[in-house]
């Protein structure tokens, strides 16, 4: 044995030691491996083969709840601050409200839940962005669609006229982080979208759900948080909300968990439902320990200063396609395609026409960024 | 008197003291190098700490000197006290031929830590060169301009001289971009492409606000309108990226919005 390979054996051991010490290491005759193996989750896991092929069961869905459905999650403060600003708006206070958090922490699910907590007699209207407006006129195409008003809007001001004529309603509007854009004039749609909203809030309630990241930049760039008077910040799940959510969508029959496993699970999750219930699901499985392991985050240290920018970027505005990046950061087609490859491949970035951040490892790479300092 | 004192000095260095004072010299050595590279370590894991974390190494170098050399003298060697203040007034002398270079870049090297006109991270500009503060020691400075140049300044020259410091401690900085455009021209339009280009440059810290002033002075027999751009880079590491990312699409915007027959050359000046 060399002196190198003397010297790796001991590193080996020692990082062995600490991940055995930490409880991160299962015996190699649990896996039927050779050597020990690492119980850290990979990131490209949570898209593919593994751990996460097979779709999960409806009662482990990841996807947003519809209004009603008792797998809500009640968030009673949330609901409080919707209740409270709708009434004052109903006395005749002109009210803007900005429901603001991170991603995955379930604001549609929270949209879809808000005409449920309002008089029965409320108009409620819904915007759901699918795509960035970039231009006023297509701003003004959605508002004309929410409140189903039939002679296109011209300008903002118009717009606004038409809308103040209208009778009364909550106007909610989902994926607000689609409204800022870092593309040079692209930033025309969302202030249109914003001048409307703020020339008929007498009249009308906008309830604006968007990302933490995004309505920061709406407010660096924008001033956004002069305008809306309200901002009701989610967050992710408490541990005695994931205790909650657990319980609630422990099919019958299944084992429950202890408290033990809830820490566990809420200390790795950071209280993220939707990845809280993957590594639910994960657990379960025969081969893995009781105790849900970390993710294994060095794939975030290996990226360079242009792929952090990137996921920064990709972050800040939700969902980015290649055309957008290309445009962001001046970069040709082909190296654009590469580097978003090389993010599909590391688990890091999900979609194909829009390039969104996994949902599930949304938390630990908006962590690494900031830490990183290219998120602020 | 004198006689004597020197003979309790030589007395005092044995063998064993010697031998001491090395190991402890050694420990101090090690120390302060294990403090280099933890804080090297935690500067790559924590990016937006690493200035707080490099300021504080010069402090630590400095108090681990002190103590070892205190160390050395009050415990190890244990001089009587007519020897201590021998040692003193030799030291008083020495203090007092500081106007001999080493010494005065010594001195000037422990006024700076405790009144600093820069700490290591900043960039400043200081005798013709603009860099980063890469390193900050006893008696010099080190800087690494944008060539990827080392440059040596002895600490004395920054009390003598005026240092200019574009971050002051913090990660952003203000970029200072000129971009001269012909009159006339539509400056209006020019001045909103201008402000558009810095927002979208990834680089710009959009935390803090994107200014541009216009001002027009008289170059080469014709009338000139100069935009300037101010805008806040996320990391001063990236200033002269953000500054060309700037110029390049703000003079690609311009181009795109004249007219043919409005053709005109846009010059320009980036500092």
């Amino acid at each position: 044995m060399t002196r190198v390979d003397r010297r790796k054996a001991t590193a080996s051991e020692f990082r062995r030691l600490f991940l055995r010490l930490t409880g991160r290491l299962k015996r190699s005759a649990d896996r039927g491996e050779g050597g020990d193996a690492d119980l850290r989750l990979d990131f490209a896991d949570v898209n593919a083969a593994r751990i996460g092929a097979s779709p999960p069961s409806e009662a482990l869905t990841r996807s947003p709840l519809p209004a009603g459905d008792p797998r809500f999650i009640p968030r009673e403060d949330i609901r409080a601050a919707i209740e409270h600003s709708h009434a004052a708006w109903r006395e005749g206070r002109p009210t803007l409200i900005a429901l603001t958090g991170p991603s995955g922490c379930g604001l549609t699910s929270i949209l879809n839940q808000t005409p449920s907590w309002l008089p029965a007699d409320t108009l409620v209207a819904r915007i759901d962005l699918s795509k960035r407006p970039d231009t006023s006129a297509d701003a003004l195409a959605l508002a004309a669609g929410a409140f189903e008003a039939p002679p296109p809007f011209d300008t903002v001001d118009s717009a606004a006229n038409q809308i103040n004529a209208l009778a009364p309603r909550v106007i909610l509007i989902d994926n607000g982080h689609l409204l800022y854009s870092r593309l040079m004039g692209g930033s025309e749609g969302g202030r249109a979208l914003h001048g409307l909203m703020i020339a008929t809030q007498g009249k009308h309630l906008w309830l604006l759900a968007c990302e933490t990241q995004a309505w920061r930049r709406q407010c660096d760039t924008a001033g956004a948080h002069r305008y809306f008077d309200i901002t009701i910040e989610a967050d992710y799940f408490s541990r005695v909300e994931l205790a909650s959510l657990l319980s609630t969508r422990t099919p019958d029959g299944s084992p429950s968990f202890d408290d033990a496993a809830i820490d566990a699970l809420h200390r790795v999750s950071r209280g993220h439902p939707g990845l809280a219930l993957f590594i639910a699901a994960c657990i379960r499985r025969a081969d893995t320990p009781t105790l849900p392991a970390p993710f294994d985050e060095s794939p975030l240290w290996a990226l360079e200063r242009t792929e952090l920018l990137t996921l920064a970027e990709i972050s800040a505005h939700g969902m980015l396609s290649a055309n957008e990046l290309q445009s962001i950061f001046r970069r040709d087609p082909t190296s654009t395609s590469i580097l978003l490859h090389h993010l599909r491949q590391s688990g890091l970035i999900v979609g194909s026409t829009g390039n969104q951040l996994q949902p599930l490892l949304a938390p630990m790479i908006n962590a690494h960024l900031v830490r990183a300092n290219y998120l602020y | 008197m004198e006689d004597k004192t020197l003979s309790q000095l030589l007395s005092l260095l044995s063998i064993r003291h010697l031998i001491e004072a090395v190991v402890v010299v050694a420990l101090a050595a090690l120390f302060i190098r294990g403090v280099r590279f933890a804080l090297d370590h935690l500067a790559k894991r924590y990016p937006r700490a690493r200035l707080q974390l490099a300021q504080s190494y010069p402090a630590i170098r400095l108090l681990v000197w002190t103590t070892t050399i205190v160390f050395i003298v009050l415990v190890t060697v244990r001089p009587p006290d007519s020897v201590i203040f021998a040692m003193l007034g030799s030291l008083g002398l020495a203090v007092g031929l500081a106007a001999q270079d080493g010494i005065r870049n010594l001195i000037a090297g422990v006024v700076m830590i405790f009144n600093p006109p820069f700490r290591t991270g900043d960039m400043i500009q200081f005798g013709g060169h603009y860099g980063e503060v890469v390193r900050l020691d006893l008696s010099a400075t080190w800087l690494r301009t944008f060539d990827d140049n080392t440059v040596m300044i002895p600490n004395a020259e920054f009390l003598k001289g005026a240092v200019a410091n574009s971050n002051s401690g913090e990660l952003d900085e203000m970029v200072v971009i000129p971009i001269d455009l012909p009159w006339p021209y539509p400056v209006a339009d020019a001045r909103a492409i201008a402000a558009d280009a810095a927002r979208a440059s990834p680089y710009c810290y959009l935390k803090k606000p994107v200014a541009v002033v216009l001002s027009q002075h008289h170059d080469h027999g014709q009338f000139v309108v100069r935009l300037t751009i101010k805008a806040y880079v996320v990391d001063v590491r990236l200033e002269r990226i953000m500054a060309s990312d700037i110029t390049e699409r703000t003079l690609e915007a311009l181009a795109a919005l004249q007219t043919p027959d409005q053709a005109v050359q846009v010059p320009s000046t980036v500092q």
